[in-house]
This record gives C-alpha cells, sequence and structure tokens, in this order.
C-alpha cells in the first residue's frame, strides 16, 4: 500500500492500521503526534484507526526550541 | 453600613506604618517608574524642602508631554436642582436658594455667549438626577452643544452604561465624576441623603463612561474633605486601574479645592495652597502624561504660577450659577465661589506673557462616530 | 510603580501566576541549539527554570534520530510549553499549537510567527489573529510580540495569558534596546510580562527584572555561551538578583537636588502656608 509519509512516498508492507505503520516504522515507543489527512489521530484511537491507499501521514515530534 | 473599599483601590499598603525619609523623596524623584509609594512620599512631611525640586521637575515633564500650552475650557451650569445632601455643596438639597434649570433656548444663548469668549469645548453641569434636569434633558442639552463645540463634557450625576453610550452617540466626548472623597467612613458621613451616598456605585461610573466610549473621563477630590494624601493615592490608584481596563480611553485630574460656599462648611482637613502646590506637582509627576486641570476657584496669583506648573488644562471666565453667562443677573447662586473673576483675554494675556499658548481646540468633532470607540 | 507595591506587602512566596498556575522561577528556557541533549538537560536544570520551551518538527526518514528530549520528559516540575516556530501566518500557528498540545498534554504555547526568516521579527497581525483563535480555544496562550504597548493590550483583550515582547531582535544579542516601549507595557498591563528574545548577558536579565519584568525568557545566551551549563546557573543568579533589586527599590539616580536661581514657588508664599 503506497502512503505519503512526511511528504514522502512510502511503501506499507503490511501496515493496515496507524498503529500498526508506526511499529514498522520502528516508531512506535516514541512520544509523536500523527495527522492522517490534515486530521490528528489521539494516540487512543491509533489501533482503530485503518490506513488506506494514498493517505497522507504526516508525524510530528518534540525537538530543541526557543 | 460602611462601603468596603475595594484591594484595588486601597492605599493603606503604601501609607500605613512607615514614615517617609527624605532619602524616599531623593528615590521618588528619580524612579524610572513612580507609583503609589513614590507619590506618598513625595506628599509626606519630608518632602517640604523638595518644593522648588519638585516644581522644576513638574515644569519639565508637563513641557515635555504638552509642550508651552495650556488647553482651554468653560464650565455651563444647565440646572441646580438637587437631592443629594452633600455637606459641603452649595447645591445640597437644603440649601434654601432658588432653583432653576436652563431652558433650551437658554442653553443656546449661553452656548452661543462661550463660543463668543473663543471656547471650543464645553463641560455641562448639574445636580443629581431630577424630574427637572434629568437624562432626556441633560442628552438635548448635549445634543445642542455638540452641534456648536468640538468637545463637549459633562459632570453630572452618575449613569448606566447605556446611557453613557447614548450621550457619546449624541456627541458627548467627555465625563468628569469626582468621588470627593475616597475615604468609605468620610463619604458616609460627607453625603447624608441622596443616590450619592452610593459610594460604590459612583466608584463604578467612570469605568461604565469608558465602557461605553467616552474619550476621557476625569477624576478628582475635593481637597478638604478628607486626609488628601490618602485620597491623591486613591486617586493614583483609581486612574491606574481604568487605565490598565479601559485602554482605549484618556484621564484627566482635577484638584479642587473646598472654597467658601452657601453652607459656610468648614473643611476638616484644610488644604492650603503650598500643599495643593506640592500635590499637583507630585501627581504631575507620577502620571506624566496625564491632563491636570485648575479651575477658577483658585486666586489668580496661584493660577498664574500654577500655569505650566504640572497644570495643562484650565477654565477660564467662568461662572458656577445656573444662567451665570447671560446678560441678565443670574436668579440662584453659584455652587462655589470663583477666585479668578478675570475675563478670557486676561487669562490669555497672562498666559502668553509667561510663554505659554492657550490652546481653544486641540481635536475636532469630524472624527466623532468615525468609529465605535467602546472596546471589542 | 503600582506592580512593585505589590511585591512590597510582605508576601512570603514571591510566586507569580500565568494562566493560572504558579511559577517561583522566573527564568525560563529554550531548548534550541544546544550542542547536544545532555548539555541541554544540564543547563535546564542549572537554571531552575519551571517552563521550558520546546518546538514541534516533522520525523526525518532516518531511522534513529536522537531524541533531545527524552530526557526532559523525566524532570519533575517542568512544564513544557511548546512553540510554534516554522509558521509564517496565523493558520500554520494554530495548527503548529494543536499538534504541540496533543504531543505535550500541556496548554501553554508559545505564539512565535516570524514570517521573514532573516530576522525572524514577529509578525504582528498575525499573531494577534492566532492568539484570538488559540485563547479561545482554552490555550495558555503566551505570544512573542515585538515590544508594541498598544498590540500588548489588544492581545490583553483577547484573551492572552502572559506577553513576550522582545528585548531587541531575536539572536542579537542586543539586550534590553526596547526598555522605553516595554515600561508602557509594563505600567498598564494586567497579566505577566516576560522578555523574550534579545538578551546576552545576565545583567540584562537582571535588568528586566529590576525594571518590573516578571521574568525573562533565554535561549542563545545560554546555549551559544562558552559553558552552557554554567551560564544557565549565572542567568537564574541574575535573575533572582534583578527580581530583589526590584522588590527591594533601586536607590535615587543622579547628583541631588538642583536648586533654582529664580525660584518657580515663589508665588505661593503669598496666601497661607
Amino acid at each position: 500500500m503506497e502512503l505519503t509519509v512526511n511528504g514522502e512516498t512510502y511503501e506499507a508492507k503490511e501496515a493496515e492500521s496507524v498503529a500498526a505503520l508506526l511499529e514498522e516504522m520502528g516508531i512506535g515507543g516514541r512520544a509523536v503526534v500523527v495527522v492522517l489527512n490534515d486530521e490528528v489521530v489521539p494516540a487512543s484511537s491509533r489501533s482503530a484507526r485503518g490506513l488506506r491507499e494514498g493517505d497522507r501521514v504526516d508525524l510530528f515530534r518534540l525537538v530543541g526550541g526557543g | 453600613m460602611t462601603p468596603q473599599m475595594p484591594a484595588w483601590l486601597d492605599p493603606s499598603p503604601w501609607l500605613d506604618g512607615r514614615v517617609a525619609t527624605p532619602a524616599d523623596v531623593e528615590r521618588a524623584l528619580t524612579c524610572d517608574e513612580p507609583g503609589p509609594r513614590e507619590l506618598a512620599a513625595l506628599l509626606s512631611p519630608a518632602a517640604h524642602p523638595f518644593m522648588e525640586v519638585m516644581a522644576q521637575s513638574a515644569r519639565a515633564l508637563t513641557r515635555r508631554h504638552f509642550g508651552r500650552t495650556i488647553s482651554m475650557y468653560a464650565p455651563l451650569y444647565l440646572a441646580n436642582y438637587c437631592t443629594n445632601g452633600c455637606a459641603y455643596c452649595g447645591f445640597a438639597s437644603d440649601r434654601v436658594q432658588p432653583r432653576c434649570r436652563l431652558e433650551l433656548p437658554e442653553v443656546e444663548e449661553e452656548l452661543a455667549t462661550l463660543k463668543e469668549m473663543g471656547f471650543e469645548e464645553v463641560l455641562l453641569l448639574t445636580g443629581e438626577r431630577t424630574s427637572h434636569a434629568g437624562f432626556d434633558y441633560l442628552l438635548e442639552c448635549v445634543s445642542l452643544a455638540a452641534q456648536r463645540f468640538h468637545a463637549v463634557g459633562v459632570e453630572v450625576f452618575p449613569m448606566t452604561t447605556r446611557e453613557y453610550a447614548l450621550l457619546a452617540e449624541a456627541g458627548c466626548s467627555g465625563v468628569t465624576i469626582y468621588q470627593e472623597t475616597y475615604d468609605p467612613r468620610r463619604y458616609d458621613r460627607l453625603h447624608r441623603w441622596g443616590p450619592k451616598k452610593d459610594y460604590l456605585d459612583r466608584l463604578d461610573a467612570p469605568a461604565r463612561a469608558m465602557e461605553a466610549g467616552m474619550r476621557t473621563v476625569g477624576l478628582g477630590v475635593l481637597l478638604g474633605l478628607s486626609d488628601p494624601a490618602f485620597d491623591a493615592v486613591c486617586l493614583l490608584r483609581h486612574a491606574a486601574h481604568l487605565r490598565r481596563d479601559h485602554w482605549k480611553s484618556g484621564i484627566t485630574l482635577s484638584f479642587p479645592r473646598l472654597r467658601p460656599q452657601a453652607g459656610n462648611f468648614a473643611a476638616t482637613f484644610p488644604v492650603d495652597e503650598a500643599w495643593l502646590a506640592r500635590l499637583v506637582f507630585a501627581v504631575r509627576i507620577v502620571l506624566p502624561d496625564v491632563p491636570l486641570l485648575l479651575s477658577t476657584r483658585e486666586r489668580p496669583e496661584f493660577r498664574d504660577g500654577m500655569a505650566g506648573l504640572g497644570i495643562s488644562k484650565m477654565s477660564a471666565g467662568s461662572r458656577t450659577s445656573v444662567g451665570g453667562y447671560g446678560v441678565a443677573e443670574p436668579a440662584t447662586e453659584g455652587q462655589f465661589e470663583v477666585g479668578d473673576k478675570r475675563s478670557v483675554p486676561d487669562v490669555c494675556a497672562m498666559l502668553r506673557s509667561r510663554g505659554l499658548e492657550p490652546v481653544f481646540k486641540n481635536w475636532d468633532s469630524v472624527f466623532r462616530g468615525g468609529e465605535a470607540c467602546g472596546h471589542g | 510603580m503600582e506592580r512593585q507595591g505589590k511585591a512590597q506587602q510582605g508576601e512570603l512566596r514571591d510566586e507569580w501566576i500565568v494562566g493560572g498556575h504558579r511559577f517561583s522561577s522566573r527564568l525560563l528556557m529554550g531548548t534550541g541549539k544546544f550542542e547536544n541533549a545532555e548539555t541541554m538537560v544540564g543547563a535546564v536544570l542549572a537554571s531552575g527554570a519551571q517552563i521550558v520551551t520546546v518546538a514541534l518538527r516533522r520525523i526525518g526518514r532516518s531511522p534513529r534520530e536522537d531524541d533531545m528530549l527524552g530526557p526532559l520528559g523525566e524532570l519533575k516540575g517542568i512544564t513544557l510549553m511548546p512553540n510554534t516556530s516554522g509558521a509564517r501566518n496565523a493558520s500554520e500557528a494554530i495548527r503548529a499549537a494543536r499538534l504541540g498540545r496533543e504531543l505535550c498534554g500541556s496548554p501553554f504555547v508559545k505564539v512565535e510567527i516570524h514570517p521573514n526568516p532573516h530576522h525572524l521579527m514577529p509578525d504582528p497581525i498575525e499573531t494577534f489573529e492566532a492568539a484570538r483563535v488559540l485563547a479561545a480555544d482554552r490555550f495558555v496562550v503566551m505570544p512573542y510580540m515585538p515590544a508594541d504597548p498598544v498590540l500588548a493590550k489588544r492581545l490583553e483583550d483577547v484573551g492572552c495569558a502572559s506577553l513576550m515582547p522582545l528585548g531587541s531582535a531575536i539572536g542579537s544579542g542586543n539586550g534590553l534596546a526596547t526598555a522605553g516601549m516595554l515600561r508602557l507595557i509594563l505600567r498598564d498591563a494586567r497579566i505577566p510580562v516576560i522578555v523574550d528574545a534579545g538578551l546576552r548577558s545576565p545583567s540584562e536579565a537582571a535588568a528586566a527584572l529590576e525594571m518590573g519584568c516578571d521574568a525573562v525568557l533565554v535561549n542563545s545566551a545560554v546555549a551559544a555561551s562558552g559553558d552552557p551549563v554554567a551560564m544557565a546557573a549565572a542567568f537564574a543568579q541574575a535573575v533572582e538578583a534583578g527580581r530583589n533589586a526590584y522588590r527591594a527599590g533601586l536607590m535615587p539616580r543622579g547628583g541631588g537636588a538642583a536648586v533654582a536661581t529664580s525660584p518657580l514657588t515663589s508665588f505661593l508664599s503669598v496666601e497661607d502656608s
């Protein structure tokens, strides 16, 4: 399944949910916020939230800033 | 029951327990952002030797913010009906004297006379709200005045926000309302009866006027009624409070001093000229950008000396009786005795001789109503 | 000044309140531009800061990015305040703020909108709009803003929790170039005023507190110093010194009272006194 993750094309191997995508990308344990097609997906509903071909996923994390 | 002073007004943290020293006065004179503490120091006995320095500072600050100009205005007494029992006032309801109001054609005549004298700013005055001179009457008078004058203010009874808004719509740009004294106990004793007995309602009126979009609100205390240092610190706190909450309106301050008038009320806390001058200097030092007013209550020599020395706005040629500007002898006694009876040209000549320009108009009514002045 | 009096009424704990939260430290720290996470955390600890700003970025594709902020989350008593840096207009800032809230679980947001990437001066119009929307959405809005007293009142009116005027251009190290405007902001502010940006040395932070500012926020001045941990501690001391000096009241300035050659007050002698 082809997705756009953080602006780049990403070929998801097996992941069919947001939670599975994070696992697949190796960032399952990290504090991130997920935006699916411009909509925030709360952490509690990541497992339930399915992905479709062509979805845009943006993943944000905290970095240092002033 | 004596009303409670709100915490934002209470001056006691700056007045209790500590006697100011000369060092406190010096600090107050050079402080970057002087406030209640500095005002209290400048009004303390320790500041007495600093009179001349305070005067110089007041003149420099006045010149910096207002230039070499004095704004001019005239009071116009519309009516002397009153239901209040203010122990110190010539209009109090128990004073036996003729009561009347100007009918609208008479108002027009008086306005025309003031206009001929050169005024562009007029302050309309009444006593308490009565059936003879109530809100509707006032509104009509404001409308008349706004047709001729660029700036119209009222010094009347406290109103609701809606009433203030209606006045503003009719062309009123200023509301003057003195608390007289901020000491709740003294206030309660001096205001023997009538609507004015409501300390908190009166205290809230300036905020309501600003809420309604008035461009300027005039505050003041009647010096002589209470401890003047207490009242001065309250006045400053009231002004600062209003400026924080209603930043689109301006504040002016006046320094009326109790003078002999009908009723022979003697000041409990008499304020002499030197003290009044020091108060003006001190307030100028803590509020460099606020117009400070001096009326014709004071004698000519004092007014001449104070012009530009803190004071930035003056009345001249004033009559304090109803119909006072007309040719006929006024039917009523004045609210207070005028100390400076000189004509407008004489006062202007005096100001010019001291290097000050009398300014009759510094705002044009053409801007009025262009945009709502209220918040939001 | 009025604000000073409150501090002098013998309050035992000299705390300040923003958005209903009480803080004792008056130094806020940014976490950008540090060479590594260890130094950054060391500096934050040394600063005693209770509010720490962080930024939001998209995750890169490299599998193992250094997680600079991981250790911060384990520190007790620190409120993370996400900023909206990178936003060039109000809608971008609003979006960034919502993501930040999601990520930090904190209602605090530093609204920071600077469309020009060179001088990074805040856009007052976009900042106002973003602050209005976010305050209505129950954020604790802390806007980074030009030192403009009118804008300050406008931001206060729409419900901001504090004001964060710049001392001088961000990263310039020019100190309190806006001192005159800051005084006007302080005079009428009903909410805390925090100087943000432009500071270089602890003495400038002390001067801001002496002037009556409620707090300062520093980042570059610490991160780009010779020893960030030591500099953070120095800023903490300076902020405390400045605050104490403000509460104590400075001594008079200048060389004493001048005496006039022709007295201005001679007219007073006639009546009474």
